[in-house]
């Protein structure tokens, strides 16, 4: 397969890769700010989605590690 | 099929399934794609797939290592280097299995390669075996798995050769 920069499925192999990462990074910081005591609604507001949003995404993983928000507790 | 034969199909499907899961989350992939269930098929009880791949030297460490490798160097393509950027903390615990959820949670690559998987050996009228996932595989073209099989050296008839000889 022809892996240099002009092929789409060198570009589509990177957009899949940063999905990855962006995932990873948004885990690493709603969990640092979980730990520094932040609300869902804050969390909802930097990420710039619904606390609906923002809790479904991260709340089972939080809820696995024992972790809460200031406002579940 | 026999209800017997049905039944352990079942089983097969129960353990790919569950455990593609478990090895994306384990990833910290949401979500199982190709690449997971492939993982998953080396697994699998019936040693098939594990066979198959290991004729091209290829276990279960050393694909994962793959597929990770095939994600840092398609970062490292467009100059960002997955080690310095936002994990300075180390490794995070694996994403825990949803268990609200009892369906299968898979993407449409690896729902793709299952479907393919069980089509071949209901159209054999073969039970289905990890070998089955290991020829569903050998077809995709494009995507993370296609492009892992690639770097690894597995040439695609030669992989089919492989699991039809674990299913003959």
């Amino acid at each position: 397969m022809d892996r240099g920069p002009d092929n789409p499925a060198t570009a589509i192999a990177a957009v899949i890769a940063l999905r990855r990462l962006a995932d990873r990074m948004e885990r690493d910081a709603v969990d640092a700010a979980v730990a520094q005591g932040w609300t869902w609604r804050q969390i909802a507001q930097a990420l710039g989605v619904t606390r609906q949003a923002a809790h479904k995404r991260h709340a089972a993983r939080l809820r696995d590690r024992g972790r809460m928000t200031e406002d579940d507790r | 099929m026999n209800p017997l034969n049905a039944l352990r199909d079942m089983r097969t499907i129960k353990v790919l399934l569950t455990e593609a899961e478990r090895i994306a989350r384990d990833m910290e992939d949401e979500e199982p794609g190709a690449e997971h269930l492939l993982l998953s098929a080396i697994g699998v009880p019936d040693g098939a797939a594990a066979r198959a791949l290991g004729r091209f030297d290829v276990d279960a460490a050393r694909l994962r290592s793959a597929i990770e490798r095939e994600h840092a160097d398609a970062l490292a393509a467009i100059g960002i280097d997955a080690v310095t950027v936002g994990r300075q903390g180390g490794r995070a615990p694996a994403l825990p299995v949803e268990p609200r959820s009892r369906l299968y949670r898979s993407s449409p690559s690896a729902q793709e390669v299952f479907q393919a998987a069980g089509a071949m050996a209901r159209s054999a009228r073969q039970r289905l075996s990890s070998a089955h996932v290991v020829l569903a595989a050998a077809d995709v073209e494009l995507g993370t798995l296609a492009r892992v099989l690639d770097a690894l050296g597995v040439e695609r008839a030669a992989l089919r050769d492989a699991a039809r000889d674990e299913l003959s």
